[in-house]
């Protein structure tokens, strides 16, 4: 259908239309306009992505600058989604006898898109990137184009010789797409997506390529600032942020490393003896300054590095460093400084000035040369030309923390480890470079493009994420559902049958009464609701525990005669079986119980809808492990630097995670479900209210504060009603727009604002401008509820 | 520090005395040393071949002592080596960027002085290479001199700088606590009041409940912008420890002998806002730190000597002037017994010995 907001033409390619849709693309238009940062909140299951392409993708054809859209998203199943749904728009607007050309894909690891026979067979990315590197480097190239037999890739050939626009026209691809028109072009799929992102108007790819300083770099460099960026399910995004610029050092990493010096070092000797120039060019290169260098970077280089700030780009390398075998001597110094620092056997947390003092103390190494350590470490392995840069990766990585801790001063950690457990006796010491600030990493890119969206199902307490990632929001908003049927149901069962109270809380969670309710609850739901049942646990320590407590108790051998029990493990392969088999015992109508964790695997991008997914429940609040001293330091910057209180970010971030485990049960309206929360706390006002407002809508004073037995009653009274056809007519003007509706709805508040307009005159005309002003205030905070006309 | 609390059984499990082959399966407390000449060898051997003085080394015959063996911070032998001569280059080459007219000049220098690290290091023309490090040491004494007092200031600097973030962070910490308990009593205390209420007053109990929630409603917005005001004045103010800051930053340097002066008068714990300076750069800022020196030291401000680069000539009123001096004679004494300690005070100085 097509309708305008405002004087935006928008294309929507489905006849009907959610008012929450609508609502979306409002105060989507909105952000492009004012060109600013949006945080919105919309529920899942409702057609966010479609809504947001297709919005984003109006704009951008209506307006003259036409504005580059970066799609990111988490995982590539979503990735894949996403670009299926911008297909199907885009034929919908060339149906609708639009003329326009627009070019839009997908980008993924090498590992997916490879068409080399031998290459494309390997299993792990690292692999696959460091073999291709092998095909692809320059000097390779050069050596086999002089007549020296070595073996380099013919689809990278191919593309070398001719135009990548010239290859691919305009159109939209996903990833098989492109992989298809790789093949029957026989050029490489990866490089031609990547260099097509410079020509794409819409490109879709992971948080990766944008937020983790190393790859951006990389990737997203070119990208202009005028581009809308879209960050889908952003619930997570601070995790991202903090992982992408944190590193973990073990004993193995820094044996690696060392033996990777060790070639460097072997290799330069042996460069030497041959009396090559090259070691010489780069040598002087580097004393006119690392600026050219770096022109001359290209994306052969796939020698990752943490971020560097703009004006040391335009500094010198350190004379100390210059030489080759200078700097090799220097990056063993601090190895084996890191290896003294892992043989202490207490647990020591340091910031990054009081680390850098001490290395200086003992090793005389300085702030200035660790800096450019990354930088200088890939310039020497091109300059070497070495091949198989995987097995570089320990050695790449000591860099990566080198260049990081002599960076940045604050919102770092080094928190060193001795044990990997409270009690443990064996040591196995890991030295932790963490990030406390999220805001670290996504700063560049609120900096440098104007509008950045972070959308999510379950994105409340709103005001929390403009915070942590230290931005500011034009427009913050969160979408009810409306819905014609209740078509979910959340109940808060707070204590059993027995009326003893069930929390997860550390001091009960292994009383027999609180686990022998868990299991009631499990027993009595498997009972009454159909198909496919998902429980979440808050840790998979807690969950073994109850499970070998249910099997004793019996409780298990309950809940097998009426559903089949599958469990998530952390082997990531284990549980895609268990969920392989889940979903066919879903299928055959046995119906099964699935044991999750919440912030595993199966909590995050697995839909449970329809028959797969009748009722969630939830047992206790999935608060972090907080004992963590990471965590701990976290917390403290928190308070110190966002003003947010420890104990806000925990329950923030617990029920963030409980809304995404509940929220996978609805995935659309036709859908229905229970969500069940099993712990006392979620009674409280102060839990409750951080709960996304679509769920915490349809929260009654009823359902807060049951028991097992009343919640069995209410559910299945819930069932009953949902299992009566829905038909969609009913749905029509309320939960569904047509385009009458869309109309009726525009003219209706088009009436409302000139009437506030008119009322304003005429109060203006009475009382003179300012007193009008007021009373149009009082009017609008409700004080006056009298109407002038 | 963290080097210091190092532990070697964990790792270096498979260590063997070269000289007694003993192994720590045999001697659990062995500890092994290693001596100028980087050949390792356990506490035993050494306390039994250096028991008489000098000996040569087992290995390489070389003539060492007992005192210069020491304990070995890196597992590999040759950082060891490199970290030592190291050490001793430090102390020769240490000029700064500052010291340079350009960036360029600076790196050139960097890289000479790896050069001759280098050389030292893989014992390549180590006989010219010391002559070398020789010359430059005794063309550059006066600054090498400067240098290593400005990196003992700045060292010193470095450590109250952490010492002071650390107790911040503390004084962030107990407010926050003390806050959080404060809420926690306040809480208690009105749910307390809720229930006395209940029980004792006639009102029905919607009103009162009513009335209560207007009560929090009210004082949860008080709070928050409670809070707001707090973060905002935060950021306006200077805290306690930026202001100590900048004034360190003026007195950044400071004669190493005048601290070891301070050190004999058992002045053990150091704290740069208390003790005085002496200014080795005749750089801005002296007459600032004078002023600020007077806060601290009571009125009475001595001219200071600077080092041997030039004399600062400054004359500062021995009792301060207005109010101070009414202050000074608040105890009782007349004006000229401050003139007179003060001409004392100058003399003391005499007698110290040469700067």
């Amino acid at each position: 259908m097509l309708f305008h907001i405002d004087d935006l033409p928008v294309y929507f390619p489905y006849d009907r239309i959610y008012p929450e849709q609508y609502a979306y693309m409002c105060s989507l238009k909105q952000t492009l306009d004012a060109q600013g940062h949006g945080v919105l909140e919309m529920p899942s299951g409702t057609g966010k992505t479609v809504s947001l392409l297709s919005l984003i993708i109006s704009y951008q054809q209506h307006y003259p600058e036409k504005r580059k859209l970066i799609y990111c998203s988490r995982t590539v199943p979503e990735i894949e989604k996403a670009l299926a749904e911008l297909k199907r728009l885009v034929e919908y607007r060339k149906s609708c006898g639009l003329n326009e050309t627009i070019l839009g894909l997908g980008l993924t690891s090498r590992r997916n898109l490879c068409l080399h026979p031998s290459v494309s067979k390997e299993k792990k990315g690292k692999v696959v990137d460091a073999r291709c590197h092998n095909l692809t480097a320059p000097w390779v190239r050069e050596a086999a184009q002089a007549g020296q037999d070595i073996e380099t890739c013919s689809f990278y050939e191919e593309l070398e010789r001719g135009d990548v626009r010239e290859i691919v026209p305009d159109a939209i691809y996903t990833l098989d797409d492109i992989k298809e028109l790789g093949k029957a072009k026989k050029t490489c799929p990866y490089y031609m997506a990547r260099r097509l992102l410079s020509h794409a108007n819409v490109i879709i790819y992971s948080y990766h390529y944008m937020l983790d300083p190393k790859i951006a770099d990389l990737i997203s460099k070119e990208l202009s600032k005028e581009s809308i960026v879209v960050f889908d399910e952003a619930h997570n995004i601070d995790n991202v942020c903090i992982d992408s610029l944190s590193l973990d050092i073990m004993r193995p990493t820094l044996e690696a490393s060392s033996k990777s010096i060790a070639q460097l070092s072997e290799r330069i000797e042996h460069m030497k003896q041959q009396g090559s120039e090259k070691l010489k060019n780069e040598y002087e290169k580097l004393v006119q300054g690392l600026q050219d260098t770096l022109a001359a970077r290209d994306e052969e280089s796939i020698m990752a590095n943490p971020a560097l700030p703009d004006d040391l780009l335009h500094e010198a390398v350190p004379g100390n460093i210059r030489k080759a075998e200078h700097f090799v001597a220097f990056l063993k110094r601090f190895n084996e400084y890191l290896k003294t620092r892992l043989r202490v056997l207490n647990v020591t947390a340091e910031t990054p000035s009081s680390f850098l003092r001490h290395l200086k103390e003992i090793t005389f190494i300085e702030r200035k040369p660790l800096q450019f350590c990354a930088e200088r470490l890939s310039l020497l392995t091109r300059t070497l030309e070495l091949n198989n840069l995987d097995d570089l990766a320990s050695l790449q990585k000591v860099a990566a923390l080198a260049t990081l801790v002599a960076t940045y001063d604050k919102g770092f950690m080094l928190v060193l480890e001795p044990y990997e457990s409270e009690n443990a006796t064996v040591p196995n010491p890991i030295l932790r470079f963490a990030c406390l600030d999220a805001a670290i990493a996504i700063k560049p890119i609120f900096e440098r493009f104007s509008s950045v969206i972070i959308t999510s199902g379950t994105l409340s307490p709103l005001d929390m994420y403009p915070k942590i990632l230290d931005f500011k929001a034009t427009v913050q908003e969160s979408y009810p559902m409306t819905l014609t049927r209740n078509c979910f149901l959340p109940m808060v069962i707070t204590r059993g049958s027995d009326q003893v109270a069930i929390s997860s809380k550390f001091e009960v969670r292994n009383d027999p009464a609180v686990v022998r309710n868990f299991g009631n609850i499990l027993i009595e739901f498997g009972k009454v609701v159909p198909d496919g049942i998902v429980a979440f646990f808050p840790s998979y320590l807690y969950m073994e525990s109850i499970i070998a407590m249910w099997h004793e108790m019996g409780i298990l051998t309950e809940a097998w005669k009426t559903k089949l029990i599958f469990v998530e493990t952390p082997d990531s392969a284990e549980t895609s079986i268990a969920l392989d088999n889940y979903r066919r015992a879903c299928e055959n109508g046995r119906g099964a119980i699935l044991l999750a964790v919440a912030r595993g695997k199966v909590s995050e991008g697995i839909d449970f809808d329809h028959h797969y997914g009748r009722a969630v429940v939830m047992f206790g609040i999935p608060y972090q492990y907080t004992e963590s001293r990471i965590l701990k330091a976290r917390l403290e910057f928190l308070r110190d630097e966002h003003r947010v209180r420890e104990n806000d970010f925990l329950t923030f971030d617990a029920l963030r995670h409980a809304a995404q485990c509940l929220g996978r049960v609805l995935r659309g309206k036709t859908d229905y479900g229970l969500m069940v929360f099993a712990d006392r706390r979620y009674a409280r006002q102060d839990k409750r209210s951080k709960l996304p407002k679509w769920i915490n809508q349809y929260i009654t004073d009823t359902s807060v504060n049951l028991s097992t037995d009343m919640g069995i009653a209410i559910a299945k009274k819930f069932l009953r009603s949902m299992a009566q056809p829905l038909e969609t007519q009913a749905q029509l003007g309320v939960s569904l727009w047509t385009l009458d509706d869309v109309l009726a709805r525009q003219k209706a508040q088009k009436e409302k604002l000139e009437r506030v307009g008119g009322v304003h005159q005429q109060l203006q005309q009475q009382y003179g401008s300012t007193e009008a002003q007021r009373l149009m205030q009082d009017r609008a905070s409700g004080k006056v509820y009298m109407d002038v006309d | 520090m963290a080097a210091t609390m190092t532990m070697n059984t964990s790792l270096l499990d498979d260590d063997v005395c070269p000289v007694c082959q003993t192994d720590r399966y045999l001697n659990p407390q062995m500890k092994l040393k290693v001596g100028p000449c980087f050949h390792k060898m356990c506490e035993n051997c050494i306390e039994r071949l250096f028991a008489h003085g000098p000996a040569p080394c087992p290995t390489c015959r070389q003539t060492l002592r007992k005192a210069t063996f020491s304990e070995q911070t890196f597992e590999d032998l040759s950082v060891e080596k490199e970290v030592r001569i190291r050490r001793q280059m430090s102390s020769k080459f240490n000029k700064r960027r500052e010291d340079f007219k350009s960036l360029k000049e600076y790196n050139d220098y960097l890289e000479k002085v790896e050069d001759l690290t280098f050389k030292l290091v893989n014992e390549i023309d180590v006989e010219t290479t010391k002559q070398e490090i020789d010359k430059f040491a005794a063309e550059n004494r006066d600054l090498i001199r400067i240098n290593a007092d400005r990196l003992l200031n700045e060292s010193r600097m470095a450590t109250h700088r952490q010492e002071m973030l650390r107790k911040e962070r503390q004084q962030h910490r107990e407010a926050y606590l003390k806050e959080l308990e404060a809420e926690q009593l306040a809480k208690s205390e009105d749910r307390k009041n809720l229930i006395q209420e209940l029980a004792t007053s006639d009102k029905s109990a919607k009103t009162i409940l009513a009335a209560r929630q207007a009560i929090s409603l009210k004082k949860t917005s008080m709070r928050k912008t409670e809070v707001k005001l707090t973060t905002a004045s935060s950021a306006g103010s200077t805290p306690m420890f930026s202001d100590s800051y900048r004034w360190m930053q003026q007195n950044d340097d400071m004669d190493r002998r005048q601290q070891e002066e301070e050190d004999d008068q058992a002045n053990d714990n150091f704290d740069p806002v208390q003790s005085q300076y002496m200014e080795v750069d005749l750089g801005v800022g002296y007459v600032n730190s004078v002023n600020n020196n007077k806060a601290h030291a009571g009125g009475l401000v001595y001219p200071l000597l600077t080092s041997s680069i030039g004399v600062k000539d400054l004359y500062v009123e021995p009792l301060g002037v207005g109010n101070l001096s009414q202050m000074a004679k608040a105890g009782g004494y007349r004006n000229a017994f401050g003139y007179e300690r003060a001409i004392e005070d100058a003399h003391t100085a005499l007698y110290l010995p040469g700067l």
